[in-house]
């Protein structure tokens, strides 16, 4: 595996997000489908090839802001939804809280605003896209695939 | 990858990780990816006139809405989920993330996101029994992850489907798969990928054909 990949995993594990780093590896082991040419007539084939070093790499970025910079943005939207379409008990805005299976104790989501430290990994991500930091927003934030 | 942009990115790891206790376990990052995608359906409910209400699991009114990490039984307070009251054109619905339902094999599943019937989920909670497929209006599947869908998801998907034949259900993700749409448009499915709020264009196409979906089916 890619040398960037695996120490960037190592770091994940030590800050207990081990399960990052998991669908990172098991997407990149799963490797990529690819069509390959068939005689004139003939239905096109296909077959799994591994991911280059470089890809392998755009597997860790896409993976990384996924969840490290857009999973606030999910909540806060959501938080803001709900605060702005359900009517409320007694004109107090509606919270949201997440408590464990049969628990009434709320489970901690985010301690401070991770507003800076997002945006700050979020450039270096798009510094480190090996397509180039103008192709980043298209391919990481869009998601297209060519 | 660049030695010193490599550290740096490590370094905003550990900042952010150590903030934000949701990143510690896959389970969470889910549950918040469910109530954003309750929250476009709060939007598309909206559109179409509906009034809504914040219950708690015991069916009072609240100001705090309470969801749980695993599934929930429609009559059991202590492992359901809060929900939203939704009134459209004069009939009741809940809104409901977590909900085990009965499919019609009469198997449980649990239903990330779903619209059921308000008088028989009332009816279900007093005489203590699970709601089944026959209440359920809309379900989405919701699907967060790094990178792409892997397929047995979509297969999954499939099988659910098949136990809830309703008119509006759907499969939503934060992120693209070609293979899992393909195959779910083969079997006359639905799927919304994409839907993050960075990418307002997906979510209002998504509200857009919901609201629509939901005038014929509620």
């Amino acid at each position: 595996m890619n040398n960037d990949v695996e120490r960037i995993n190592a770091t994940l594990r030590e800050q207990r997000l081990g399960w990052i780093a998991d669908e990172i590896e098991m997407t990149i082991a799963r490797g990529k489908p690819i069509t390959k040419d068939s005689p004139r007539g003939k239905p096109k084939e296909t077959m799994v090839v591994p991911l280059s070093p470089e890809e392998e790499e755009e597997v860790l970025i896409r993976v990384l802001r996924n969840y490290l910079v857009e999973v606030e943005d999910i909540w806060r939207s959501a938080e803001a939804t709900f605060a702005e379409e359900v009517s409320e008990h007694g004109n107090a805005p509606i919270a949201l809280s997440i408590t464990e299976a049969a628990s009434d104790r709320s489970v901690p989501l985010f301690d401070v605003e991770t507003e800076m430290p997002r945006r700050k990994l979020d450039e270096l991500l798009r510094q480190a896209w090996p397509g180039g930091p103008e192709d980043y927003p298209r391919r990481v934030i869009e998601q297209r695939r060519d | 990858m660049d030695a010193a942009l490599r550290n740096e990115i490590q370094n905003e790891l550990g900042a952010i990780g150590a903030a934000a206790p949701v990143l510690l376990s896959q389970a969470r990052v889910e549950k918040l990816y469910e109530i954003f995608t309750m929250s476009c359906v709060l939007r598309a409910l909206r559109s179409i006139g509906a009034t809504m209400q914040a219950r708690d699991s015991d069916d009072r009114l609240t100001a705090n809405l309470v969801f749980r990490l695993a599934p929930g039984l429609i009559y059991n307070p202590a492992s359901a989920p809060g929900f939203v009251r939704v009134w459209y054109e004069n009939k009741e619905y809940e809104l409901q993330n977590g909900l085990r339902v009965k499919g019609s094999s009469r198997v449980l599943h649990e239903l990330d996101v779903c619209i059921i019937d308000g008088p028989r989920a009332r009816s279900c909670r007093q005489r203590q029994v699970d709601i089944d497929y026959s209440a359920v209006r809309f379900l989405a599947e919701c699907k967060c992850y790094g990178d792409t869908l892997p397929l047995h998801l979509g297969r999954e998907y499939l099988g659910l489907g098949s136990e809830f034949s309703l008119r509006v259900k759907t499969i939503v993700s934060n992120v693209e798969s070609a293979e899992i749409h393909t195959l779910i448009r083969r079997h006359g499915g639905t799927t919304n990928f994409r839907l993050v709020p960075t990418g307002p264009g997906n979510v209002n196409m998504f509200i857009g054909w919901l609201a629509k979906e939901l005038q014929h089916a509620l």
